[in-house]
């Protein structure tokens, strides 16, 4: 009797380890569904959303996979889609433009929902407490860019420049930020700023058709309107034989000269994050990032504007549209 | 399971020598394997580290070379300032890493005094007012000292966190090596993470850069790097927790980045680095687990099948032990342990059948002893506690510290005293069998007498150790043995007596004869006449004394008739009232028809005079007296106890008064002859001797209850006789009577033979005289006439009075014999009773009874 019982026990410890192994190589994160939500009330952005879904996937979380995305972008449904979110336990939210991840960081405010942005200033707008140590729900990818060098640069374009005309809608702290700086920079370099204040699309269609006659040149700053609208600028400023200069994204048919992060490598970056938050990294514990940039040139924007570009100077592009 | 057992010793040498040394060795070489191992894959990893580290080496000094290229191409000091600062800003912007990432975050020319004369940054707006004055710094102060490439250290940029080295080049004169410019670049080592983390370290490890203090700084996971994660690598290859916590096998290489050091780190994690170890331990752990697992279940098995039949036997022998005899070890194996089951089974087989044979022997011994009609138990010599006992012992059910004291006597301690003598002790002293006596007192007074027989039963040391004690209940046989002497004692004396009277009775017969004679032939006014008369009367009594006597000894001849007592007694109770006295009430219950007793009536009216005078005398103050018959079977219980009595029907005569009664002492002497209790002179004391002779006499008994102060009553038992009553006879004859018959008188002695003569002759007979027997017949063979009557002496020398009866018989068949004697003699008396046709006249003679009795023989009809 005392051997059946000895043998029964050998055999279900035996079998007991058998199955512990067996658990803990099969339980793995792939058998987990994520909720990821994105809230990118900026339409000219769109290209970080995909940089970030494409990010994400390269690390393994594939949609229709393990991850189930919910997205937001009218700027009016933030408030609820956020708190439609946090009801529903999502494992990460995605935010851009500094209102919305403002707003995000008050919806997850003592929850357990993590969050990644991609803003232009995060110290500056509060969200964290320095980029190394972001101490709090969020982490990201800061995205100011240099408007000053982008001044730099289109002056190096199209010398003799004195007058810049800035379209800008204050409907984003990046607005306020990115012109502060271009001010300064302005003064340094000898150059006037125009300002146009616009608050809505139809502000900006009258801006734009009583653009000041004696400006130079057209900068486009940080904002979620002129963002919106970049195209519609810069044809403005081409068909008034204006240079663009934009400090908010690649050079897109009619913007002569950019110098700013690419949308797509900032989803890719921020996609990085989300994805060390995503396997049970503390937000807090993740360092947010600051986004590369590059100097992009618009040759056909030369063209049309009749300019003749260095080959010094598109030496030093990373980017030539031809 | 752990208790002493077969099973016990031959699983722990299974364990001890096979399944402990094999794990054992199995644990030794694995453990050797392990630690070989271990060191065979450090070894490897840290080789795989230095050709890495190599890799990285080139990779590291890959930007020197590009800068050092550049200064190479362009000689920076001809150039004019625009030229410096396009060239320089052609140069920082093609600072890229294969992922675009810039490589410069910053680039300044210095002149020969360490200030500014063009710095560009990625970020930020140079003008001429930002140019600083780097004299004190580092890369303008280490590239003058040393002369050489100067690499600062690592930092990290307080804002992003981002690892950052500044590397400086002097820029010479070609002709006088003078110091004429100094680049310094300000460079993100990111860029270096790709190229880490492209690194293949096996399957899933990583390698990375940290400097000398253990900050990371190159790290295929950037997020650590801006995090200020700190790891220390260890100098010799280690298994140890990584950096990303696992545990890993950890190698490193000291490199030279430039003037400083970083270190090259690889982590491999354990798992994968000792995969092959571990996948060989698990199958040496595997192998072994089955190997003992195997190997007990073997040894369980193959011990079972030794054990188990060896605890089989062994429960069977407890059980057996226990008394369940039934069992029997079962065998199914055809080997040693089978022989031992049969060997075993047969041995139980032949317990069995001896220890019923013991039983049996026990059985046959105990119905022994409890056939024993007597106690019969057996004593423990030492402690006197109880060791066997019959049922007749009575002691029911008797615990093994009972003591025979304690059964037998209910007392606390052994018998001691005359009473109660212990034979235990006896025994222990001698060491030979005893007999004692117990003398019990039951609670009705009456006293029981025991023969306690003891036996010694010697030990092996020689010692008593038990003694059998067997005790008989001699209470009846004393009794008995008290009565036969009583007895004894009294036919001794009558036989005494017997002879005494007899020749008493014959000088007797001369002076009552010839006193009565003188007495006939004087006057009474003569003045001899009373002497004579005294004289007769004297005779007489000495006369009635010795027939007393003779009565007592039973040596009287009785003339038995058929009698019934109840008439007997009422004729005597008349003349009785006279005798005793009017003090005296007299009773008497005779109405109970009684059955007939066979005996003389004279005895009997002799008996109750007796017995009624002695009454008389017991109740001086006036009493009582009853008288009583009743018939009665005396059955063989109370013949048991009663000495010389036969069972069967009697009639019962008592006589109980109310006097003084008497003692137990007086009690046992009644009958004995001349024993009274009445003052000297008062009483012959041969009164109740005389009634004890007739009753025995007639095959009665009598016995006698009395008690002290209540009176005593006689029991006569005479046996019953189923024959009719005689008419008693009561003729009247004369004193003298006379006759003309023929008389032959024979007697040895001649003072008789004159006597009988001088009596008959005067009264006509014709008497013969004969001195002997012989003589007797001599003279009847002259006479040839008839003879009447033969008168003889029963005891003669020569030919006694029977034998000349017998032969005169012959010759004178008409004869009828009178015997005269001083006693019966069995000659002719068959105990007493005459044989039909013979006559018998006591002696003393008296005259006027002798010719009274030849009268009534004469006139008798021949029968």
């Amino acid at each position: 009797m005392k051997t059946r019982i000895t043998a029964l026990l050998l055999t279900l410890t035996f079998l007991a380890g058998i199955g512990y192994v067996a658990w803990s190589r099969f339980s793995s994160f792939h058998n987990r569904n994520y909720l990821v939500g994105i809230v990118n009330p900026n339409k000219g952005s769109a290209e970080i959303v995909r940089g970030f879904m494409e990010g994400l996937s390269s690390f393994g979380f594939q949609e229709g996979d393990n991850v189930i995305y919910t997205k937001c972008e009218q700027e009016d449904q933030i408030e609820a889609a956020l708190h439609d979110m946090v009801a529903r336990k999502m494992s990460l939210i995605f935010t851009a433009t500094t209102p919305a991840t403002q707003k995000t960081m008050k919806a997850i405010a003592g929850g357990n929902i993590p969050a990644v942005f991609a803003i232009h200033d995060p110290v500056e707008s509060g969200i964290i407490k320095s980029l190394s140590e972001p101490g709090g729900d969020l982490t990201g990818v800061q995205i100011c860019g240099s408007v000053p060098k982008t001044l730099e640069w289109l002056l190096a374009l199209v010398p003799g420049i004195k007058r810049v005309y800035v379209p800008i809608c204050f409907d984003t702290k990046a607005a306020s930020q990115s012109l502060a700086s271009l001010r300064q920079a302005a003064r340094s370099l000898g150059v006037t700023i125009l300002e146009g204040e616009v608050r809505s699309e139809e502000e900006l269609d009258a801006a734009l058709a009583s653009m000041p006659e004696d400006a130079d040149a057209v900068i486009l700053l940080h904002s979620m309107l002129i963002s919106t609208h970049a195209d519609k600028i810069a044809q403005a400023a081409l068909l008034r034989k204006l240079p663009t200069a934009a400090a908010i994204e690649k050079c897109s048919e009619g913007v002569l000269v950019s110098y700013c992060p690419d949308l797509y490598r900032i989803g890719r970056q921020a996609s990085r994050l989300a994805a060390q938050v995503l396997r049970g990294a503390s937000p807090a514990d993740v360092p947010s990032e600051t986004a590369e940039f590059f100097l992009g040139i618009n040759l056909n924007t030369a063209d049309k504007l009749g300019l003749k570009i260095a080959n010094d100077i598109l030496l030093q592009a990373d980017e030539i549209i031809r | 399971m752990f208790k002493n057992s077969i099973r016990t010793w031959l699983l722990i040498p299974l364990l001890c020598f096979f399944v402990l040394p094999l794990v054992l060795l199995a644990g030794f070489l694995s453990w050797q394997n392990y630690v070989v191992e271990k060191k065979q894959v450090k070894r490897l990893q840290q080789q795989m580290t230095s050709l890495a580290a190599d890799n990285i080496f080139f990779f590291l000094h890959e930007q020197e070379t590009i800068v050092r290229t550049l200064l190479k191409t362009n000689y920076l000091p001809d150039m004019t300032p625009d030229r410096q600062k396009l060239m320089l800003s052609k140069f920082f912007s093609s600072g890229r890493d294969s992922m675009h990432e810039s490589i410069f975050t910053e680039m300044s020319l210095l002149d020969a005094e360490g200030k500014e004369t063009i710095r560009i940054s990625q970020k930020e707006l140079i003008t001429d007012s930002d140019l600083r004055d780097r004299s004190d710094l580092p890369e303008y102060r280490n590239v003058v000292q040393r002369e050489d490439i100067f690499y600062s250290p690592v930092y990290f940029s307080s804002e992003s966190g981002e690892p950052l080295i500044k590397m400086s080049f002097p820029i010479r004169d070609l002709e006088t090596l003078a110091l004429r410019n100094i680049l310094t670049l300000e460079i993100k080592l990111q860029y270096m993470w790709q190229l880490v983390g492209r690194m293949q370290i096996g399957r899933r490890g990583i390698a990375y850069l940290t400097d000398l203090d253990g900050r990371v700084i190159v790290h295929p996971n950037r997020s650590l790097v801006l995090k200020n994660t700190y790891f220390a690598a260890p100098a010799q290859p280690s298994i140890m927790t990584g950096i990303s916590g696992e545990k890993a096998v950890v190698a490193s290489q000291k490199m030279a980045f430039g003037s400083q050091f970083i270190n090259f780190v690889t982590e491999m994690p354990a798992d994968e680095a000792l995969r092959h170890i571990n996948k060989s331990l698990f199958g040496i752990a595997c192998f072994l687990f089955f190997i003992i697992f195997g190997a007990l279940t073997l040894g369980v098995i193959v011990v079972r099948q030794i054990v188990k039949p060896i605890e089989d036997l062994a429960g069977t022998a407890r059980a057996i032990s226990k008394g369940d005899f039934s069992r029997r070890a079962a065998s199914k194996r055809l080997d040693e342990l089978e022989d031992l089951s049969l060997a075993f089974n047969t041995m139980t087989t032949k317990l069995m059948a001896t220890i019923n044979a013991v039983e049996e022997e026990k059985n046959f011994v105990r119905n022994v002893i409890e056939s024993m009609t007597q106690p019969f138990y057996v004593i423990d010599a030492e402690n006197y506690t109880i060791k066997l006992a019959n049922s007749a012992a009575s002691f029911g059910a008797f615990l093994p510290a009972d003591t025979c004291y304690k059964l037998t006597h209910h007392a606390d301690s052994p018998c001691r005293g005359a009473q109660h003598p212990c034979p235990i002790a006896e025994i222990k002293k001698t060491g030979k069998p005893v007999v004692v006596e117990h003398v019990h007192r039951q609670d009705n007074g009456r006293e029981k007498i025991f023969e306690i027989y003891g036996y010694p039963i010697f030990g092996s040391n020689g010692q008593v150790s038990q003694v059998i004690e067997y005790n008989i209940d001699v209470t009846e046989k004393k009794s008995l043995e008290a009565q036969l002497l009583q007895a004894q004692k009294l036919e001794t004396i009558g036989i005494l007596t017997g002879g005494v009277a007899h020749d008493f009775n014959n000088l007797l017969t001369t002076i009552i004869g010839y006193s009565e004679i003188i007495l006939m032939q004087v006057h009474e006014a003569n003045p001899l006449y009373q002497k004579i008369k005294a004289i007769h009367d004297a005779g007489r009594r000495a006369a009635a004394l010795t027939r007393q006597l003779l009565a007592f000894s039973r040596k009287q001849v009785m003339e038995m008739k058929v009698v019934n007592l109840n008439s007997l007694i009422a004729n005597m109770l008349k003349m009785l009232g006279r005798l005793i006295g009017e003090h005296i009430e007299m009773e008497s219950n005779l109405d109970k028809p009684v059955g007939n007793i066979l005996a003389d009536p004279g005895q009997v009216e002799q008996i109750i005079m007796n017995l009624a005078v002695n009454a008389r005398d017991a109740m001086p103050d006036g009493g009582k007296l009853f008288f009583e018959t009743y018939n009665v079977e005396l059955d063989e219980k109370y013949c048991r106890t009663h000495a010389e009595i036969v069972p069967g029907s009697y009639v019962a005569f008592s006589v109980t008064d109310t006097g003084t009664g008497m003692t137990p002492e007086v009690k046992s002497h009644i009958f004995d002859p001349f024993f009274t209790t009445k003052e000297r002179g008062k009483g012959t004391g041969l009164g109740l001797s005389t009634v004890y002779g007739i009753v025995k006499q007639m095959k009665g008994h009598i016995f006698v209850y009395s008690e002290v102060g209540c009176g005593t009553t006689f029991k006569i038992f005479f046996p019953e006789i189923n024959e009719q009553c005689e008419a008693i006879e009561v003729k009247a004859v004369d004193a003298l009577v006379g006759g003309t018959e023929k008389l032959l008188v024979v007697d040895d002695e001649s003072s008789i033979r004159d006597l009988v003569r001088d009596t008959l002759e005067p009264l006509g007979y014709d008497v013969l005289l004969a001195g002997s027997g012989e003589q007797a017949l001599e003279l009847c063979k002259t006479l040839e006439c008839k003879i009447d009557l033969l008168i003889t002496d029963v005891i003669m020398p020569g030919m006694n009075g029977k034998k000349l009866a017998e032969a005169l018989a012959g010759s004178h068949p008409e004869t009828r014999v009178l015997f005269m004697s001083g006693y019966t003699d069995n000659i002719i008396t068959h105990h007493g009773v005459l044989t039909p046709g013979c006559y018998f006249i006591n002696k003393p003679l008296v005259p006027s009874m002798l010719t009274r009795k030849i009268r009534e023989i004469l006139d008798r009809k021949p029968s």
